[in-house]
């Protein structure tokens, strides 16, 4: 991936392979995530993806998208740490799969999402009243859909519990929903939502990915340098990942749904001074022999060997240190569980694993960095996962540094894994 | 040693394209009964490996040959629970423990109509397709590792019933079929999986898991000999796998739905609606792909992001993203599912069915015509960057009769005629059913 500065706090990254049919070309504004501003800030790359000046309607860019060959132009939201991504992307196939050899798919694509960027479709200077309650009903449903998958709101839930108040500083917080709080959403007016365009555009660090053929990479390049060339950013920040503390005593939290199955979730915190490069990858590991793979400590442990559930998986979140421990199963089965997580993690930090499994586990990491090669879409999300991380290098290099990390550094970092919530959401009686 | 029988229908069939360039397709019909299909990917850094054995939750009802009398019918959930069971090993080392060992991430999945078994890595494809196919060709099945999966599958079914799309999408089911068992859930009952015991899933497995049942799919960048060595070595102590002689029940099915409405209250913000229309299935493998295929632009041109009915429902904030669709195609079934969440499901519901009749009253425009194959188009060329689906497709085009690499010929044949008929006669009122999940105050 070549990275280059193109404004302050602007930056164009480009991966280039002629083996791609795909092309990705993703431009990643992000902010700090507040209470206040997260509702207005969601509905921005919504509104820029919902038409444009020149194809004013859903249908009008729809049919214009159908003719690129069914080319995605997507807006989307996520939460890093405390920061708000607000992503505004297109997918396509390239243009040497045209079935008319006359047509430019990608110089197409690249300028349909620039002029969404540049001109998006205003009426008298402001988003039209029609797509703010569109995007408004968007996100309302976003917000409802999420109790739709239990695993996943039973996660959310834990988090909010552990970061309650916690984070950047007293506005950004860890515990804001990405997409705000509907009491806020509901307030929105369209000037608002215009002048957040304006906010977003001008306040944010942005990251430009493009991934794909090699072609046209000059040309767009240099359309995003004159976009961007009178870009000054108010607020110069530089990105932070803070370790936040662990409460004095473990929070437990238990929540009543109509349902057949528990599921429990156990938050840990990562508590050490400095966080460094070898750090993360040191962590990455621990938690897939904790629970990333299906030979890991709570694979083999809770689900093989104790038959308590069908999952039982860990997932490390760089963003905001924190390791979170999901299982599904009977309520009755609940203080086994948490007993025999505690005391397969308490293993790893006493370094009862071996030289083999760990380079199985290296292994694991290894090879899933070799697949993310293959994907326009998983190329682009790795990057930019390791600029905002500030860890430069190629995925060979990620490759090497992976293949040094010793089990000192592992039962060091495991060391530094501390419980600070656990969250039951469990059926009615 | 190994038999290379199908070099001829490459030549028959005209596949050649900018996807599938000669010499990187392999089409094997190896001497134990395997059907091996190769499609090498160089430029791109994994390999994906599946195998499909042709057998799958919906037939739990057949005769091991013809000289059975009767049908065997066996618990409901059987063709899953040997899948959760095929990793375990006589040494006691689970299959999955082994790929540790090569990097590979391995998982297993169970259909209606299929069991698949997969793999993919970006090393060592050799060592983990070894240990694939000698766990998936050695079954070991003991009361004792039988009783321990029954906690591990209660969850899984206590997960699905928890899971609303999950619940919609069964009842959408029972509410079209009323025989054919996809209408049982594909992991069985709580109550169903305790009856099942180590000789059901030998039965199961000795009947079915039959190479000539089988297929081994293999995308992405790999030395086509060196997989061909590790399969010769692997089957080298087998014998011959018999000629396949199981008969599967067949239904009669009533092209009626079996009700036309169902309303469930679930613990959700947002009510989920689907609603599916039973299709007549085409008599030969290859007219059910083109069907599955004509089917698709018809549901695109329904309910795609161009459509009036789109337009209408997203403009009117009933619904808030696009409608998906799937055609679920299998033995004796086709269907089209639409599905979408909303606060207003009774209106999707009027709406849809409004816009059906509609568009049975006219032609299909041109335009909206070629539009929508061009996008249909640009899915599957997209589709080709990923050596998973490629392989996926090849193992489901096989175990279904057809050659995926035919998907182009497909598209760009298929005549707006034959949408206009299909939509006329496959699309009715007495052949629906809708499925719905409120939220339980509503």
């Amino acid at each position: 991936m070549t990275r280059e500065k193109i404004a302050n706090n602007v930056y164009f990254n480009s991966y280039t392979d002629n083996k791609f049919k795909n092309n990705i070309l993703v431009v990643r504004f992000i902010l700090p995530l507040e209470k206040e501003t997260a509702s207005r800030y969601a509905m921005v790359p919504y509104l820029l993806t919902i038409s444009s000046k020149e194809h004013d309607s859903v249908v009008k860019l729809n049919k214009k998208l159908d003719d690129l060959y069914g080319a995605n132009l997507w807006g989307d939201v996520e939460k890093i740490g405390s920061y708000q991504v607000l992503s505004v992307g297109i997918n396509f196939i390239d243009k040497r799969y045209s079935i008319n050899p006359t047509e430019d798919i990608n110089a197409e694509c690249f300028d349909l999402l620039l002029s969404v960027l540049k001109e998006p479709d205003l009426l008298n200077g402001f988003f039209k009243d029609e797509h703010i309650d569109i995007v408004k009903h968007i996100l309302t449903n976003k917000i409802k859909d999420r109790l739709n998958n239990k695993a996943v709101y039973a996660m959310e839930r834990c988090k909010e519990l552990m970061f309650e108040d916690q984070g950047l500083n007293n506005l950004a917080n860890l515990s804001v929903s990405k997409f705000g709080a509907q009491e806020y959403i509901d307030l929105i007016t369209k000037q608002e939502a215009t002048s957040a365009y304006y906010q977003v555009i001008n306040k944010s660090r942005i990251e430009i990915n493009y991934v794909g053929n090699k072609d046209n990479l000059l040309p767009i390049k240099s359309e995003f340098k004159r976009l961007f060339k009178r870009y000054v950013s108010y607020v110069k920040f530089d990105l932070e990942f803070p370790l936040l503390e662990c409460k004095p005593q473990v929070l437990t939290v238990e929540e009543k749904l109509d349902i057949k199955q528990c599921n429990l979730v156990l938050g840990f915190k990562i508590s050490d001074v400095i966080m460094i490069e070898h750090k993360l990858r040191a962590l990455t590991v621990v938690n897939l022999l904790f629970g990333g793979t299906p030979f890991s400590k709570l694979f083999v442990n809770v689900r093989e060997k104790m038959s308590l559930c069908y999952n039982c998986v860990s997932r490390y979140d760089k963003f905001s240190n924190s390791v979170l421990v999901f299982m599904g199963l009977q309520f009755e089965d609940k203080e086994k569980a948490i007993k025999e997580v505690l005391s397969q993690l308490e293993e790893i930090k006493n370094g009862n694993f071996s030289e083999t499994d760990l380079e199985n586990t290296k292994l694991t990491i290894i090879d899933t960095l070799l697949r993310s090669k293959d994907s326009v879409d998983e190329t682009d999300r790795w990057y930019f996962r390791q600029n905002v991380l500030e860890i430069s290098g190629k995925i060979e290099e990620e490759i090497m540094a992976v293949s040094r990390i010793s089990k000192k550094q592992v039962v060091e970092a495991a060391g530094t894994i501390k419980l600070d919530t656990v969250y039951v959401l469990k059926g009615a009686d | 040693m190994t038999q290379i029988i199908d070099q001829m229908d490459d030549n028959n069939v005209s596949c050649e394209s900018a996807f599938f360039h000669e010499g990187n397709y392999k089409k094997i019909k190896h001497e134990s009964g395997l059907t091996i299909i190769l499609n090498m990917m160089p430029k791109y850094t994994y390999s994906y490996a599946v195998v499909g054995v042709k057998y799958g939750s919906a037939n739990n009802e057949f005769k091991r040959d013809s000289a059975c009398e009767d049908f065997l019918l066996l618990p409901q959930g059987v063709a899953h629970f040997l899948e959760h069971k095929m990793f375990e090993n006589e040494d006691g080392e689970d299959t999955l423990q082994k790929f540790a060992h090569t990097g590979a991430m391995a998982n297993a999945y169970t259909g209606f109509d299929q069991t698949c078994y997969l793999i993919s890595c970006s090393q060592h494809l050799e060592k983990s397709l070894h240990i694939l196919l000698n766990s998936i060709l050695n079954p070991y099945f003991t009361s004792e590792n039988v009783e321990k999966e029954k906690g591990i599958i209660a969850q899984e079914i206590r997960m699905c019933e928890d899971d609303p799309n999950w619940q919609c999408y069964f009842e959408v089911i029972r509410g079209l079929y009323y025989k054919i068992p996809i209408i049982y859930d594909i992991a069985g009952t709580e109550e169903t999986i305790n009856l099942i015991t180590p000789e059901h899933l030998y039965e199961c497995y000795n009947t079915f898991y039959n190479l000539n049942n089988m297929v081994l799919s293999v995308a992405g960048n790999f030395d086509y000999l060196e997989v061909l060595e590790t399969v010769d070595r692997v089957l080298a102590q087998r014998e011959k796998s018999r000629p396949l002689e199981v008969i599967n029940k067949s239904y009669d099915e009533p092209m009626i739905s079996v009700r036309k409405r169902n309303v469930l209250s679930l613990p959700v913000e947002l009510s989920l609606i689907k609603v599916g229309f039973k299709h007549i299935p085409a008599k030969s493998s290859k007219s059910n792909f083109i069907l599955n295929i004509k089917h698709c632009l018809i549901n695109d041109l329904i309910v795609g992001r161009t459509s009036a009915l789109y337009c209408d429902l997203y403009y009117n904030k009933i619904i808030s993203r696009p409608i998906s669709y799937e055609v679920l195609n299998g033995d004796n079934y086709l269907a089209s599912i639409f599905s979408v969440s909303s606060q207003y499901p009774e209106l999707v519901e009027k709406k849809l069915f409004d816009a059906i009749d509609a568009m049975k009253q006219q032609d299909i425009l041109e335009s909206d015509f070629l539009a929508v194959k061009k996008s249909f188009y640009g899915r599957y060329v997209s589709d080709m960057d990923n050596p998973e689906i490629v392989a996926t497709n090849h193992m489901t085009g096989y175990l279904d009769g057809v050659d995926f690499r035919e998907w182009q010929n497909v598209i760009m044949n298929i005549e707006k005629a034959e949408l206009e008929e299909l939509i006329r006669n496959s699309y009715n009122y007495d052949s629906s059913s809708v499925s719905i999940v409120n939220p339980m105050d509503k």
